[in-house]
């Protein structure tokens, strides 16, 4: 049975990485059409993208964004997080329920409603109504990661500090900020990736000034080239570097724990 | 010392209820609010009215397309239940170093964003795509299989794709709980394999089956690009009968309404789903 | 280890053939060899317990017999037929797991009779001996509850229900009892021997404790560091421990070191740093082994005068334990304490006492460590 099962995890984690694969592929695939055989090797795909200047503006609309985004979402995402798993608060269950809906409400709906909601008010699309939207919706993914380091933290730890005489600031200054550092740099990073990778709620509320993956979906529907395979690519390594480095941060704090 | 009424963990939650409250939960009601007017030539008229919803209970197309996101849903539930079993199961009993090492790879996938993915299974389904083009290079086929992109086939096979990872985190959280001495205790009981997973593993990862499944139902129904641009004519969803009323149709208040009925069963799934996973974890509680 | 098939697992020619018999049988984990190629047979029914400190193999084995873990090498009988190439489903040998492992989405009630769908019982039959089976250990009144509703000593007697329910040839039992607060475990010591009786079933039950195993057993085997240190009845595993281990393991005897100087019928000559000593002991003793004089507590008493035809010990008092009807004292002898159970007010703690026994009613064991057992692991 192990032995069918570890054949059916191959395959499964095949099916997840096949199109990374073709796309990788065909970035550096000399021929213009997507398509076997492969013709040769060549960089030109990359050169392409990287000589864009239409993509690089887009590149550094999306670093404005996604930096103001991981910060603020960490921000509030430490809060709730502390408030679910260390320092008792009224209506518990309540406040996890609300945490959840931004990710459960349909991204589109969610987008729509508060593309409403700043005509109401008179807030004109920019890249601040991106930046609001966005950590609302990366709000549950931080509280998540960041709770789950909290997690294996020992509650008694605070007893133990104010045992010791700490005073509730001193405590968390002391014990429990230096230990879940890690998740906050780990949600950080994990926001960046997934603000910077976020597409509909940011083509709605964006305005003049679009990010990349605004920039990227248009290509798509209407330009498909092998250049977006190597931006794609890009793209895809920039997010698994940054994803990889989240992981071996969070999980160096599992072991200290 | 000042004693206040707000605990700590009070004070905390609140700028983040507040930011929900603002940036969720408001716009939602202002949506639910405009679900009750309507679209008087160019302008929204704000009579309260419930002829939205008597328009989309009465449409055809409305209710078939309802019907089709959940049907979807359903299905994709159901390929990623199946395809996550063995994986969370393996990940969970057969693994121990490289246990955070392949969660990790399963979740990279994810991160490369919606639209990304999407464009990889284009390049891979498409007539001239990868997959087209290998099975007539090795002489399986003589011409490209229409139907692979573009169609509710490519559709399903991309969205079992996106959401796989999240049912493999609820089923294997699941297998992290079950005691292994339960599958020991039927196979000592008698219980061949099959048996045993219909009697034991299966009753005991319930909650991970209905959490993962829960997450998946929600994000296929919510889901219109996946369908939108792999899907051809099949990929018209509710969600983006939605995206129209609010863009070229212009009108937000059907619009609205639509959206809030969408909201109304999701959220009935959900309170469901939550009692089921209650109930079965009152069952399993104290290993 | 190669000679593995072709071994015919026949009790060696004796006329009552054992319920279950182990030939040479190994465990491994990676490196860690958890069973080192032991022998034992198990008579029908009879009540044996495996006995040992935790990480002495007795679970491995126990594991090894219901069929959750392979067997690394060696070989187990039932009824001569081979068992360990038989998957754990197909046996008919049942086990009470150590946390009763209880379906926990199945009422009491479903957990009795999940084993009876898998064996050759007509439907309508299943319930009445599940209930049958419930009424054995006074459960049927919780027929209908779910596990978690039960306290520990509850799920015990369901778990319980649950195996024999299947008339197994043989119960296996993992520290069944570890879960119960102590006056639950006497009760339970007594209703599991009284069970066994009853059914005429075999019981192999696994424990760390002493007490538990001697209240229990028919037969001990006694293991330590994967091997069987000694197999025999409650009697014999205390009265006559063949090693130092059981001596100390069994009862807390105070283990005197001494060479073989003689042998006089079943009487051995000690020679230790006490004097010399004429003792019952171990018939495998020799001139020359080293051995070692093992003094119970009872069997030693603090004595004013040297009386007849005892041997005596010079010791100071160092510790005295209270016990309700006596007293446990710790004498140092010099680089060696003796226990001593006294009835009357003892003396204090620092005093010096002669201390008396009767050599005919102590016993000689051999020293450890036992040479040379572990190159007879891999010998076929």
């Amino acid at each position: 049975m192990t032995r069918a099962a570890t054949f059916w995890v191959y395959l499964v984690f095949g099916f997840m990485y096949l199109p990374i694969a073709m796309i990788l592929l065909f970035s550096v695939n000399e021929a213009d059409v997507m398509a076997f055989p492969i013709r040769g090797l060549t960089s030109a795909w990359y050169a392409d993208i990287l000589s864009d200047a239409r993509l690089g503006g887009g590149f550094l609309t999306t670093l404005f964004v996604a930096f103001p985004v991981a910060i603020l979402s960490t921000l509030f995402g430490a809060s709730a997080a502390l408030a679910l798993v260390f320092y008792p608060v009224r209506w518990r269950g309540l406040f996890a329920a609300a945490l959840l809906l931004p990710f459960l409400v349909p991204r589109l709906i969610l987008a729509v409603a508060q593309l409403i909601l700043f005509k109401e008010v008179s807030v004109d699309r920019s890249l601040w109504t991106v930046i609001a939207g966005q950590s609302i919706i990366i709000l549950p993914f931080s509280t998540l990661i960041i709770a789950s380091v909290l997690i294996r933290l020992d509650g008694r730890l605070i007893e133990a500090a104010a045992d010791l005489g700490a005073s509730g600031w001193s405590s968390f200054r002391r014990v429990v900020l230096p230990l879940m550092g890690n998740g906050l740099l780990a949600s950080w990073v994990i926001a960046f990736v997934l603000s910077s990778s976020e597409y509909v709620l940011t083509a709605f509320l964006s305005g003049r000034e679009q990010p990349l993956s605004v920039l990227v979906a248009s290509d798509f529907r209407f330009n498909l080239s092998p250049s977006l395979n190597a931006l794609a690519v890009l793209i895809v390594f920039g997010n698994i570097a940054l994803v990889v480095l989240a992981e071996a941060i969070r999980r160096r704090s599992g072991s200290k724990a | 010392m000042r004693r206040s009424i707000l605990s700590v963990g009070d004070w905390l939650a609140l700028p983040v209820v507040a930011a929900l409250i603002a940036l969720c939960c408001a716009p939602l009601l202002i949506l639910l609010a405009y679900s009750f007017f309507q679209v008087d030539f160019v302008t929204i008229s704000h009579d309260l009215t419930l002829a939205n919803y008597a328009k989309i209970a009465g449409s055809e197309t409305h209710r078939s397309l309802i019907a089709r996101a959940f049907g979807s849903a359903m299905l994709v539930v159901a390929l990623t239940a199946v395809i996550a079993y063995p994986v969370a199961w393996f990940i969970a009993k057969r693994v121990h170093a490289a246990k955070s090492t392949l969660l990790t790879l399963l979740l990279v996938p994810l991160y490369s964003g919606d639209l990304i993915r999407i464009f990889a299974w284009r390049v891979l389904l498409g007539a001239e795509g990868a997959i087209n083009r290998s099975l007539m290079w090795l002489g399986v086929i003589d011409e490209p299989l229409s139907g692979l992109l573009f169609s509710p086939l490519a559709t399903h096979i991309a969205l079992t794709y996106n959401y796989l990872p999240f049912m493999v985190i609820g089923l294997w959280l699941a297998f992290e709980s079950l005691d292994d001495t339960w599958l020991e205790a039927a196979a000592d009981l008698g219980a061949p394999a099959p048996a045993r997973f219909l009697r034991v593993s299966l009753p005991l990862t319930l909650p991970g089956l209905v959490a993962g499944g829960l997450m998946v139902f929600v994000m296929v129904a919510s889901d219109y690009l996946t369908p939108q641009l792999l899907g051809g004519a099949s990929g018209i969803t509710i969600i983006s009968a939605i995206n129209d009323l609010f863009g070229t149709a212009f009108d937000w208040p059907l619009g609205s309404a639509i959206a809030w009925t969408m909201l109304s069963i999701l959220m009935v799934c959900f309170g469901l789903g939550a009692l089921a996973i209650r109930r079965s974890s009152l069952v399993a509680e104290d290993v | 280890m190669t000679s593995r098939s072709s071994r015919k697992p026949d009790g060696g020619g004796r006329s009552a053939r054992p319920l279950l018999e182990a030939f040479k049988l190994n465990k491994t984990y990676g490196t860690v060899q958890a069973v080192r190629g032991v022998d034992f047979a198990l008579s029908e029914n009879s009540y044996v317990t495996l006995l040992g400190p935790s990480g002495c193999g007795k679970t491995s084995i126990l594991r090894m017999i219901g069929g959750f873990e392979s067997v690394s090498s060696g070989a187990l009988a039932l009824d001569g037929n081979r068992l360990d190439e038989t998957a754990a489903n197909q046996r008919p040998i049942n086990t009470v797991f150590q946390n009763y492992a209880l379906f926990p989405h199945l009422s009491v009630l479903e957990n009795v009779a999940f084993g009876l769908s898998y064996r050759d019982v007509a439907k309508s039959r299943i319930k009445v001996l599940a209930m049958d089976a419930l009424k054995t250990v006074q459960m049927e009144a919780m027929a209908d509850r779910r596990p978690r509703q039960l306290s520990g000593g509850q799920q015990q007697r369901v778990a319980l229900a649950r195996a024999i329910v299947n008339e197994p040839r043989l119960l296996l039992l993992d520290e069944p009892l570890s879960a119960l607060d102590r006056r639950m475990r006497k009760d339970m010591q007594i209703e599991l021997k009284d069970l066994q009786r009853r059914l005429g079933m075999t019981f192999l039950h696994v424990t760390h404790d002493q007490e538990e195993a001697f209240a229990l057993s028919d037969q001990i085997i006694v293991m330590r560091d994967g091997l069987i240190e000694q197999q025999g009845t409650p009697e014999a595993i205390y009265a006559k421990p063949e090693t130092a281990y059981v001596a100390d393991f069994i009862g807390g005897s105070a283990c005197i070191s001494a060479d073989v100087t003689g042998r006089e019928e079943a009487n051995v000559v000690l020679k230790s740093a006490f004097g010399t000593f004429t003792v019952p002991g171990v018939p495998t003793l020799n001139i020359g082994d080293k051995a070692v004089l093992c003094l119970r507590p009872e069997q030693v008493s603090v004595v004013q005068a040297e009386p007849e035809g005892k041997a005596i010990l010079k010791a100071r008092v160092v510790h005295q334990v209270y016990r309700g009807s006596d007293w446990l004292l710790e004498c140092d002898c010099g680089d060696q304490i003796v226990q001593v159970l006294h009835r009357d007010t003892p003396p204090a703690v620092g005093d010096d006492v002669t201390l008396a026994f009767d050599t005919s009613k102590v016993w000689a064991a051999a020293a450890d460590p036992r040479a040379g057992t572990p190159s007879e692991t891999g010998a076929a």
